[in-house]
């Protein structure tokens, strides 16, 4: 088939424009993904920056027809544990303070609030690996399939690291129910 | 325990084909302490999405919108073709033929990956790199720096030759300007980068005057000699910028 500059030039243009329109309604389900790998604010905003950015720039290599969520996680991962490894960018860094809550608050409010900054916490305390594939699948919903593909891992390898983590999780932060 | 944690878990997340959930549905009425693990991973799925829901209803962060913006085709192409000059150059500060023939490669290359013109038509896209088309090679062809209209849309700068004895022509487009040379296939666009205003007619800007910190970095580096003064300009045109030494 003959090559057209101007009509692939016009092509990738309504390509391009759509990847954003989609990576934009994308962007509050990657920070959720990222704050619960990274447990602060800050660090997961670098992280969600730092994924759209490498996806821009790659991507040539995205192939239209498959799911764009699923390689724009892939990314963020990548980068996640680049940057554990390199133990520079997006490590664990202090929760944000709970304990601020305003004391008008009913116990409830309190407790729900404490609740949940525990269980910021004992994401951060969990292996990489084992954060991970909880987010993924309980947090960000995904599929063992999908959040395997996402991870690069045989899905029996997903399974595990699931179990391992929320066997964790739940040790911190369901004791009296399980015992 | 009758079935497995990892086949509770995949009860719990759903992932089970229908004959495998009657059996964990038949363990559960069976086993009261899988019940209690169902409820603790009930409530620990809970707790997650409770703890990071939330942020789903926080404003978006400017620098992440703008991180998806500042990479629109337009601004984005221009930024590529930037980004390849100054890594070509900054890896290679000899000013050769070599030296533009790698920027040329680079750009070809940019191109190629991420073509998206701000402008139509002024642009083609081939496998040699960039090429000056329509209106732009028209210009290119043509124009006399010394003998233009003020307020044309495409301007000529300063016509000099490369170490291949090539002439070269800076110029600007609306919203752009850039460096081209003269190669049997055409004008080969070498370095091209977006100018402040987007208004090519703005009286605030002179012809020239408006040049990128990268088009003339590649200026620098791809001269072989010094601009062509205004007659030696008409006589290499009415030549048909043949190139030699």
């Amino acid at each position: 088939m003959e090559e057209n500059p101007q009509r692939n030039v016009v092509v990738r243009q309504e390509r391009d424009e759509t990847v954003q329109r989609q990576i934009v309604a994308m962007l509050p389900r990657l920070r959720r993904f990222a704050r619960s790998l990274t447990g602060n604010a800050t660090d997961a905003d670098d992280l969600v920056q730092d994924t759209v950015e490498r996806a821009l720039k790659n991507i040539a290599r995205w192939e239209p027809g498959t799911r764009l969520d699923s390689w724009m996680y892939r990314i963020a991962q990548n980068l996640f544990i680049d940057g554990v490894r390199r133990r520079r960018q997006y490590k664990a860094a202090p929760v944000e303070a709970a304990e601020n809550a305003p004391s008008v608050e009913g116990e409830r409010a309190t407790e729900a609030r404490l609740m949940l900054a525990k269980t910021v916490a004992a994401m951060q305390e969990l292996p990489e690996e084992q954060r991970l594939a909880v987010s993924l699948v309980l947090v960000e919903g995904f599929g063992y399939q999908e959040a395997a593909d996402i991870l690069n891992v045989p899905i029996g390898t997903l399974t595990s690291r699931l179990a391992r983590g929320r066997e964790a999780l739940a040790r911190r932060l369901h004791p009296a129910v399980e015992t | 325990m009758t079935v497995t944690t990892e086949k509770l878990l995949a009860y719990v997340d759903g992932e089970l084909s229908p004959d495998e959930m009657k059996i964990v549905q038949a363990a559960l009425a069976a086993d009261p302490e899988l019940r209690r693990e169902l409820e603790t991973q009930r409530a620990l799925t809970h707790s997650l999405q409770s703890a990071f829901d939330r942020v789903l209803d926080e404003p978006i962060p400017g620098r992440l919108s703008e991180a998806v913006r500042s990479r629109d085709p337009g601004r984005s192409w221009h930024h590529r073709v930037t980004e390849a000059l100054r890594e070509t150059f900054a890896v290679r500060p000899l000013f050769s033929g070599a030296a533009a023939a790698s920027a040329a490669l680079a750009l070809g290359l940019a191109a190629g990956v991420f073509v998206a013109q701000p402008d139509g038509g002024d642009f083609a896209a081939d496998p040699q790199g960039l090429m000056a088309r329509a209106e732009l090679a028209k210009t290119l062809d043509r124009q006399l720096a010394s003998d233009q209209d003020p307020n044309a849309a495409r301007k000529i700068g300063v016509t000099f030759r490369n170490g291949n004895g090539e002439y070269c022509r800076t110029f600007n487009v609306p919203g752009s300007a850039g460096v081209a040379c003269r190669e049997p296939a055409g004008w080969h666009v070498l370095a091209l980068a977006a100018t402040q205003s987007s208004r090519p007619q703005s009286q605030y800007r002179m012809a020239g005057a408006d040049m990128p910190d990268a088009i003339r970095d590649a200026v620098t580096a791809m001269m072989a000699g010094p601009a062509l003064n205004a007659e030696a300009e008409k006589r290499a045109r009415d030549r048909g910028w043949v190139a030699g030494n």
